[in-house]
């Protein structure tokens, strides 16, 4: 009887997810993955059978049923028992760090510097200088991160780059470049740091907050430079907390996720509208422009194309583009960049190329950053 | 499609077992056959045409051995072994034996044949040791062929065994084909057997495998002498619990159909000497090969020259069977001088290891003979070698691995279940200390512990989420 119960209970674990796929029998949660499942496989010919094949596995790999459950139920084991996570570091105090940040790119970067440092700061020497011949502004910011500013927080074993960074000496040698602009975020975001957190704990990215202080910094430095006499940024920093589970508890898939009580940025201010219908719309995610751009409005600084990545959105949703008479925002991997050097708006004043430490977009581009050849 | 994928245990498997437990015996085997190949094509696409050939060949090749008289009989048998053996020289080591001539006379050149230029037959190894076996068998009058096409090639197909053995003769299971009755004990033993593999895999070898892959993936500079060690001894357990867990599986599934296949590992790594590690490891190769190539070849029998030629023979080919690589070689031919050494400190001194110490000698040894396997190439193996030996000059911009606590933990319980005497485990059987049922019943809660937590960590070999999505 109790081998006849046994294999019962065998062939129902092993028939459920046909059974959830077909019948639904428990609502679940869906997994963040951030990447689009395989979809359904299509028979297309009978020679192409093999690959019909192929393509419904990799569906049926995504979405059998009670595979978030499954899923969640390795990880949850995986923190409980060992407080570790295949895709997260756990910290301290309830902070999480992606791995593979740390692990693979950033070192992936670090090796990258070794060979190519040269290139990257004489490519973005030359940027400056052909930016600056069309009355172009060049600003670069390399934002770090979260356990730059928090060490602390890591796990006692994590991995960590034997020697300073290259980044930082990278970074000290742009900061020299005639006709660049070099934001250095890193002790902006100490210094922020000793009043108020600047990252989030179950995220890789900076907060509002932070962004907002930093932003600020930026609009008011520009402002200046433009020979405004005052500080241009007006709209006054509000905080709100909310709840807030982010990607690196995602990553991390426990039956009751992580979470914190995020820090963000009450909207006290009117952004510019998005332009849809601009003639730049093929090379731009958002253009952000305000009304009547035709006009003299001293009061705003001018036109600014932004090659940036997520880190920048935390700027928008602090009321960056409130400030610019136009301003032009680029997601790394969406456009090719060139093409965008290339076609800058007539109107351009300020081109801010932004990235995270460890992406390579950036380094990669103004590493080809080279006159033409004769 | 593998044992430990979503697509197999969770549709391809249960599927199957539910049409084979509810279809008349008369129609098992053809169905067995055809899910057989199914199986087959989902991964091997046109190259199941390879397997379907060998099929029909050694089907008729077999009765007309039978039926012929002598001298037909012969060259028919030869022909059959060229038959099997020639599809198995082509797709597995024609690349290998032309970058070896070009290696050997460098003035030759391969044509642009690189390796992978030829696309290799899901589990040619396996099915074409099964038909030389079968061939060999009738020839020798072992057996009778096989007079029914589908029930030949239900055994020459036959999924579980297929891919990753164990090899199966046909001799092993010709009554099974026949008459194999279904029953709870039998499908139980073999839900238990196929749980235990599935858990192997799953939970052992996957955990520590990713110690392994990380140690050997790590760049000069990059990898320590504490990180290497640790590293060979995570393969030495990953190999282990990955092949005998998918022997596990296979067994499994097929004693939940009906049939015996023979066992395949019985805890090598307490072996007390190489010799005794070769009967514990991979046990249906070393038979092929002791059956087929050595006894042939004189076994122990013509001088101690010969045998210690004979056993390196055996070891060369047990190498090359693994795979076409120099690693591969130079691992069977490790094997083959440690068994030879072992001949001689019997043969002179009449020392034999054993004990504790024979017991970890033995382990060393066999531990270091992985690293030939492993590495991606000589050149790695020595990399790897170095670092084994020496503390490497360490690249000061180059992350040092550490492994963490759980990979810690499964490699802990890896060794402790690898080192488990089998004596031991059957003075820990319960069943005969507690009622019967009551044995019954925590092994189907442990079964469906296992069962669960294991699919929990295939499920997630599947989660792949992207950072860089919404970087």
């Amino acid at each position: 009887m109790a081998k006849r119960l046994t294999l019962v209970l065998f062939f129902l674990l092993l028939f459920a997810p046909l059974a959830q796929m077909a019948f639904n029998i428990t609502p679940l949660t869906p997994l963040v993955e951030n990447r689009t499942l395989n979809p359904p496989a299509v028979f297309k010919s009978w020679d192409s059978l093999g690959s019909y094949f192929k393509d419904s596995i990799a569906w049926f790999n995504d979405h059998y049923g009670f595979r978030s459950l499954l899923i969640r139920l390795k990880t949850q084991l995986d923190y409980s028992v060992f407080k570790i996570s295949d895709r997260t570091y756990v910290g301290k105090n309830g902070w999480l760090f992606i791995r593979d940040l740390l692990e693979e790119k950033k070192p992936f970067i670090n090796i990258l510097l070794k060979d190519h440092e040269e290139e990257i700061v004489a490519g973005a020497g030359y940027l400056a200088d052909q930016l600056a011949k069309r009355g172009i502004k060049l600003i670069i910011s390399i934002m770090p991160m979260k356990d730059v500013i928090y060490p602390q927080y890591l796990p006692d074993w994590v991995i960590r780059l034997p020697n300073s960074k290259r980044i930082d000496s990278l970074e000290n040698r742009l900061k020299t470049i005639p006709n660049l602009v070099y934001l250095d975020v890193t002790p902006l975001l100490r210094e922020i740091a000793k009043t108020q957190e600047v990252y989030h704990h179950t995220d890789f990215h900076w907060n509002d907050v932070a962004a907002f202080k930093v932003a600020r910094i930026l609009v008011n430095q520009l402002a200046t430079a433009e020979g405004h006499s005052s500080p241009l940024w007006s709209h006054p920093l509000e905080i709100e907390r909310r709840p807030f589970i982010g990607i690196e508890s995602h990553f991390m898939p426990l039956f009751n996720p992580l979470q914190e009580d995020g820090l963000w940025v009450k909207k006290n201010w009117e952004d510019p509208p998005e332009n849809l219908n601009s003639d730049y719309k093929k090379l731009f995610q958002k253009i952000y422009e305000q009304p009547h751009p035709e006009l003299p409005q001293p009061e705003l600084l001018g036109t600014i194309v932004v090659q940036a990545d997520s880190f920048f959105e935390s700027f928008i949703r602090s009321g960056f583009a409130k400030y610019f008479k136009k301003t032009y925002h680029s997601h790394w991997g969406m456009t090719n960049v060139q093409d965008i050097m290339d076609n800058l708006p007539t109107d351009c004043k300020y081109v801010y190329l932004e990235a995270v430490e460890s992406n390579y977009d950036l380094l990669n581009f103004l590493a080809k950053q080279k006159p033409p050849k004769p | 499609m593998v044992f430990s994928a979503p697509a197999f245990l969770f549709f391809f498997l249960p599927i199957f077992l539910l049409i084979t437990f509810c279809l008349r015996q008369e129609l098992r085997n053809l169905f067995i056959f055809l899910a057989s190949i199914l199986f087959y094509f989902v991964d091997g696409g046109s190259l199941t045409l390879v397997l379907v050939a060998s099929i029909a060949l050694n089907y008729f090749i077999a009765i007309g051995i039978q039926r012929l008289d002598k001298i037909n009989r012969v060259l028919l048998f030869i022909f059959g072994i060229l038959v099997n053996l020639v599809p198995l020289l082509y797709y597995k080591y024609s690349v290998f034996f032309i970058s070896v001539l070009h290696d050997v006379v460098p003035s030759f050149h391969a044509g642009g044949l690189k390796a992978g230029a030829i696309a290799l037959p899901v589990g040619i190894s396996f099915f074409t040791f099964h038909s030389l076996s079968y061939l060999i068998d009738v020839y020798q009058g072992k057996v009778a062929p096989e007079k029914s096409l589908v029930d030949f090639g239900m055994y020459m197909a036959n999924f579980p065994q297929l891919i990753a053995g164990p090899i199966v003769r046909y001799s092993e299971v010709k009554d099974d084909i026949r008459h194999r009755p279904l029953t709870v004990d039998n499908i139980y033993a073999g839900m238990v057997r196929f749980v235990i593999g599935l858990g192997k895999k799953a939970i052992l070898a996957d955990n520590i495998g990713f110690v392994a892959d990380k140690a050997f993936s790590l760049p000069p500079g990059g990898l320590t002498t504490a990180m290497a060690w640790l590293g060979i001894l995570a393969y030495t357990l990953q190999i282990f619990f990955d092949f005998s867990g998918y022997s596990d599986m296979a067994i499994g599934i097929g004693r939940m159909m009906g049939f015996r296949f023979p066992e395949n590992f019985n805890q090598p790594y307490c072996a007390r000497n190489i010799t005794e590690f070769w009967r514990r490891w991979h046990m249906t190769l070393s038979r092929w090969f002791r059956d087929y190539v050595y006894i042939p070849l004189g076994g122990n029998r013509k001088g101690s020259l010969r045998t210690f030629f004979n056993l390196l023979a055996v070891f060369f080919l047990c190498g090359l069977w693994h795979g076409a690589a120099y690693g591969f070689v130079i691992w069977g031919f490790y094997h083959g001088l440690l068994l030879v050494f072992e001949r001689i400190l019997k043969n002179t001194i009449k020392f034999e290891p054993s004990g504790i110490a024979g017991q970890l000698a033995t382990f060393f040894l066999v531990m270091l003979g992985w690293v030939f396997f492993r590495a991606a190439n000589l050149k790695a193996a020595a990399f790897f070698f170095s670092a084994l030996a020496f503390h490497p000059v360490l690249d000061p911009d180059l992350i040092h691995y550490k492994v963490s606590l759980d990979k810690l933990f499964f490699i802990g319980l890896g060794m402790f279940f690898a080192f488990m005497r089998p004596e031991w485990i059957s003075a820990v059987n319960i069943s005969g200390r507690v009622p019967a049922k009551l044995a019954v019943v925590m092994q189907g809660v442990c079964s469906m512990v296992i069962l669960v937590i294991s699919c929990a960590m295939i499920s997630t070999n599947g989660f792949n989420p992207f950072i860089y999505f919404r970087f």
